[in-house]
């Protein structure tokens, strides 16, 4: 399988200014060093509590935000770094669908409009007739009528306007498509059928997915592979069962722990990781998560543990590897000459 | 292919149906609004028909003077001072300094006051939401600056301004009109900004980003001529070494002019596309607003005494007439300042009730 | 469960809202009990009715709503009979609330601590009786489990003495602050007291709010989608601390979600509503042991199960039903799987087919 996508080194910084004359005091590091790849057909999901910065890197990747620094490598393309206009044709490969259904669609224009402005766009239809042809077609596979089709937004349920989100996707024919907690704004059973209708895609328009969200089982059910995000960098990359049954980084053992399952018989251990989700602004020196790490040490508050491949496909940053059940730090991680990274 | 239009039309229909009975419905609970609306829509209609309801001829001379400030409607008493004229005809509001009936004089007025108010509201609108909306969606410097002129013009006193217009430039309707016009227009800068500000943040204007609405055709056929162009002359003189080295400056700098061309084509098209048009409905609301209050502010500088000419049908101008006949001839000023009260408090009321009615998301 | 430990037993409520486009049938006829110091969560999907329940106990309902049956029974007391000053009064000294958003329900504008005080000096008695037991035990300060344990004694304490300061209600207030905070696990209680809501982050924020709920002493703890908001680490910090107080205080507590992984951890009892009716209630166990409402079934189904990985979820056909047309009978039998002629002729009454486990649903 061919690797679609390549982020290398990613970092995204804001500036903080303040004073009369607007200086720079600080950075908002919201990326702040990420590397992994997906490969085409498969999909990838990337989580984490607010604050750890997915939803900027996926900005990031499609340039929606300029990068401060890295390379994203789209079909070998370097879009961090490609011209503006050079970037309008790759825009329509690479697409995004939003996490709020109320907002994401503008007010003022009706499905036909927004899908044939879409398809304009990118020459994917010559006149206005080819392309409310084409709307209609959309509208069949995304699971809407073509009464729907001179309605505006604010006449449709949210589950109803994420479909037409993702009709207008469609329509200018991508191969990736980014999704930012596309359904948490949605019911449950609502959010069933999306995600049902996203899986019927990938796999009928052989599409890559970037699925981000926090709802842990909603990404399980999603994911090939899981990436876990912490404070601006990945702290674990793996198989998705490999991050849920056998994590190995201290942050994801406590994410996972702390998904509540619906099955009451299920005993889970109380685990509870102290302390608040960080800010960007103060990153901790050393390992990032080592203020709120049960097991952390010296070396932890010095040294910062890269990205490593401990096993085929599993990518841990920790300099420990530690076993959960009896909370015991078993050895230290020898990195070797060459330190490699996702 | 056709039946499928038909029923999705249909459909159309049916929702623009409901939607408009909505709006009946929010327009008729309150009744205050209604009246505002109806009151604003007979003054329209009566400023379009003015000048068949009554012969403007009549504005000009020859003029009565022997019944100037006088009165002879039976219904009201003005009490002692006020002189009865002993003619014939009737005057139902009484006559001016010029011994025209003030009635006719009012009605041939109000088309010239809101006509004036008109252009000076749509005017100043057009210019301040135009800087408002490019200095909001810019920031930065460009905000700073353009809100810092804005500033310094909303800090003009607008009487005084007026003042120096008609002494420097004469005392004409237009520099009058010029003059409100410049005091008005900071005011809507400030307002659509700051919906600019919070509207583009919202989620739909980065979907239309990552769309890529907005690249203009033009743009890449012109990038095509000239680079075909430029290889076609390279190849030509190909022994010229300059040649080629103007080939490479002129491909880079026609990469950096497209470039920012191309983002700014994009901003632009969102910007009065998108954004525009979402955030503009308080200020329409504040257009109907300011209308009144601009009737009010022209007809003031006319009654302070900036008319072009004294025998000017001018709502203003009449009251002016009447100031020095308060007490023998109080119709002269009450009834012209009584219309343009009526006719300012007609758009306000009504600017009030369109803020519910226009905005769709409010109306859920 | 002892009927003598039933603290709130809704019975057949009828609730309609009145709009524009008629009246939304918010609730149907919701029933269930709650006992003392028991978690039963209202779960159910956005539109059916379990935020518009909790409500009504407390009534804080909009203006258009309109209760059209039932009956709510708080300590034998039916709620609805009650003046507006009445529940006022309840809602200061029995109920408390915590809703989902703590950011729009704190005041940005006063510490912490003015807020929390505020609480408990809603009623001085209270106070007055603590500061007086304090005296009289001659402790140092009385904690916030002392504090609870008075609940109800307070009048024989007054009796004995007279004065007591404002001064020292204050300080009591004050010293009942930090201890419930420490209560709710906030680190550094005097500290948290001095900032604002937007200095603490959203989870110390709930904390802040369910010690202000605290701070009422209720009987009746209502907590809507108290953790919907939070990151997943912060929501298993919260519901630990829910089920930690669940032992501590002596409230019964109403646990309003959409989750139903939530509901899983943390209630006793489980009530699935749908479209404005009580579908099923049972112990929690029981309901995910032998769901027997469809659409309780179906919801399971829907939901991504960690622990049980499927390859594609099971979704229910259609949608929520609109609830000013909503389906005759059952409103679920559109979209039953099991729907048989009598669905929809009239609503299923609710049978017990097994012991505890209540279902509205005619296959039984």
């Amino acid at each position: 399988m061919d690797e679609i996508l390549a982020v290398k080194d990613l970092k995204t910084w804001f500036p903080i200014k303040s004073g009369i004359l607007q200086r720079t005091v600080g950075h908002v590091k919201a990326v702040d060093g990420v590397n992994f790849s997906v490969d085409q057909g498969e999909t990838f999901g990337l989580v984490g509590e607010s604050g750890s910065g997915k939803t900027t890197v996926a900005r990031s990747i499609l340039r929606l935000v300029e990068p401060t620094g890295g390379d994203v490598f789209f079909e070998g393309v370097n879009v961090a770094k490609a011209k503006k206009r050079d970037l309008l044709k790759l825009r329509h490969r690479m697409q995004i669908i939003f996490q709020d259904p109320y907002a994401s669609l503008d007010p003022r224009q009706t499905v036909n409009s927004m899908l044939s402005e879409a398809m304009r766009v990118h020459g994917m239809a010559a006149n206005r007739r080819e392309a409310r042809g084409k709307a209609l077609q959309l509208l069949e596979v995304v699971g809407l009528s073509e009464e729907h089709l001179y309605r505006f937004p604010h006449e449709f349920s949210g589950g109803q306007r994420q479909r037409i989100a993702v009709a207008r996707v469609l329509a200018v024919n991508p191969e990736f498509i980014v999704l930012d907690e596309p359904t948490s704004f949605l019911d449950v059973s609502v959010q069933a059928q999306i995600l049902n209708l996203l899986k019927d895609l990938q796999k009928n328009l052989n599409l890559t997915y970037l699925f981000i969200t926090h709802n842990l089982a909603v990404v399980h059910h999603m994911s090939d592979r899981v990436g876990v995000m912490y404070l601006g960098i990945l702290v674990e990359v793996a198989a998705k069962n490999e991050i849920y049954d056998a994590p190995r980084h201290p942050y994801t053992f406590h994410l996972m722990a702390a998904i509540p399952v619906p099955d009451p018989e299920v005993q889970k251990k109380e685990v509870l990781l102290p302390g608040d989700v960080p800010s960007p602004v103060n990153v901790p020196s050393g390992c990032r998560f080592h203020p709120r790490c049960p097991y952390m040490t010296e070396r932890c508050k010095r040294e910062v543990p890269p990205l490593f491949e401990r096993t085929k496909g599993h990518f841990t940053a920790c300099h420990y590897a530690i076993d959960f059940k009896s909370g015991v730090r078993e050895y230290e991680i020898d990195y070797g000459v060459a330190a490699v990274k996702g | 292919m056709k039946r499928m239009n038909v029923s999705a039309r249909k459909g159309e229909l049916e929702a623009r149906l409901a939607d408009f009975k909505y709006t009946l419905h929010l327009l008729r609970r309150n009744p205050l609004v209604l009246s505002g609306f109806m009151m604003a829509i007979f003054f329209t209609v009566l400023a379009l028909t003015a000048n068949t309801v009554v012969d403007p001829a009549t504005a000009g001379p020859p003029f009565h003077f022997e019944r100037s400030y006088m009165w002879n409607n039976p219904y009201i008493n003005w009490g002692p001072l006020a002189a009865i004229y002993p003619g014939p005809e009737s005057f139902v509001l009484g006559t001016d300094g010029y011994g025209r009936d003030l009635f006719k004089m009012i009605i041939l007025a109000i088309p010239l006051d809101m006509y004036i108010a008109l252009i000076i509201v749509v005017g100043s609108a057009s210019f301040g939401i135009t800087l408002g909306a490019l200095a909001g969606y810019a920031g930065g410097k460009i905000d700073e600056l353009t809100m810092r002129i804005t500033d310094i013009f909303l800090a003009f006193p607008g009487l005084i301004l007026a003042l120096v217009f008609a002494a420097m430039f004469g005392r004409t309707i237009n520099n009058l009109m010029i003059a409100v016009l410049l005091v008005s227009w900071p005011g809507y800068v400030r307002l659509m900004r700051g919906q600019i500000l919070s509207e583009k943040e919202k989620a739909y204007v980065e979907a239309l980003r990552a769309l890529g609405t907005g690249y203009p055709k033009t743009l890449g056929i012109i990038q095509i001529l000239l680079n075909t162009f430029l290889d076609k002359l390279v190849i030509f003189g190909r022994h010229l070494r300059i040649l080629l080295k103007l080939q490479y400056i002129v491909n880079k700098v026609v990469g950096i002019v497209f470039d920012t061309l191309v983002t700014l084509w994009m901003h632009l098209r969102i910007l009065f596309r998108h954004i525009l048009p979402n955030s503009i409905y308080p200020l329409l609301v504040q257009m109907t607003l300011d209308y009144g209050g601009v009737i009010l502010t022209f007809s003031a500088l006319m009654f302070l005494g900036f008319s072009p000419s004294p025998a000017l049908p001018e709502l203003g101008n009449l009251a002016s007439d009447g100031y020095g006949h308060i007490f023998d001839a109080p119709w002269l000023i009450l009834f012209p300042g009584l219309t343009i009260l009526v006719i300012a408090l007609a758009f306000n009321l009504m600017g009030d009730g369109l803020r519910d009615v226009l905005d769709p998301r409010l109306r859920r | 469960m002892n009927q003598k430990d039933l603290v709130l037993e809704v019975n057949d409520l009828r609730l309609d809202f009145n709009t524009y486009r008629g009246a939304v049938k918010a609730l149907n006829s919701v029933s269930f009990k709650l006992y003392k110091q028991e978690i039963l969560s209202l779960v159910g999907e956005s539109g059916c009715g379990k935020s518009v329940t909790a409500l009504t106990i407390i009534n804080l309902l909009p203006e258009n709503a309109q209760v059209i049956g039932g009956e709510i029974l708080f300590k034998r007391e039916n709620l609805l009979k009650k003046s507006t000053e009445d529940l006022r009064l309840m809602r200061a000294g029995e109920f408390a609330t915590v809703f989902q958003d703590p950011m729009t329900f704190l005041n940005p504008v006063l510490t912490i601590g003015t807020q929390l005080e505020e609480a408990f000096m809603i009623e001085t008695k209270p106070l007055k009786a603590a500061v007086i037991a304090q005296k009289s035990e001659g402790k140092n300060n009385i904690s916030y489990s002392d504090f609870l344990a008075m609940k109800g004694k307070e009048d024989a304490i007054l009796s004995k003495e007279s004065q007591v300061s404002g001064r020292e209600t204050k300080k009591m207030a004050k010293n009942l602050c930090v201890d419930v905070l420490r209560l709710v696990k906030l680190p550094d209680p005097e500290r948290i007291l001095r900032q604002y809501p937007f200095e603490l982050s959203g989870g110390m924020r709930q904390r802040a709010m369910i010690a202000m709920a605290l701070a009422r002493r209720p009987s009746l703890f209502i907590a809507d989608e108290i953790t919907t908001a939070l990151d997943v680490t912060i929501q298993a910090q919260i519901l630990h601390l829910m089920r930690e107080l669940r032992d501590t205080i002596d409230a019964s507590t109403l646990m309003i979600t959409h989750d139903l992984a939530v509901a899983a951890e943390i209630a006793d009892r489980i009530a699935v509503m749908y479209a404005g009716n009580v579908v099923e209630l049972a112990d929690t166990r029981e309901v995910f042991r032998k769901p027997l409402h469809p659409y309780t079934q179906l919801l399971m189904k829907a939901i991504p199960n960690v622990a049980a990985p499927v390859e594609r979820l099971e979704s229910m056909p259609g949608m929520v039903p609109d609830l000013i047309n909503p389906p005759p009978g059952c409103r679920f039998h559109p979209r039953c799987p099991y729907a048989m002629d009598i669905c929809p002729t009239k609503f299923p009454e609710t049978t017990e087919p097994f012991k505890e486990h209540e279902v509205a649903c005619y296959l039984y």
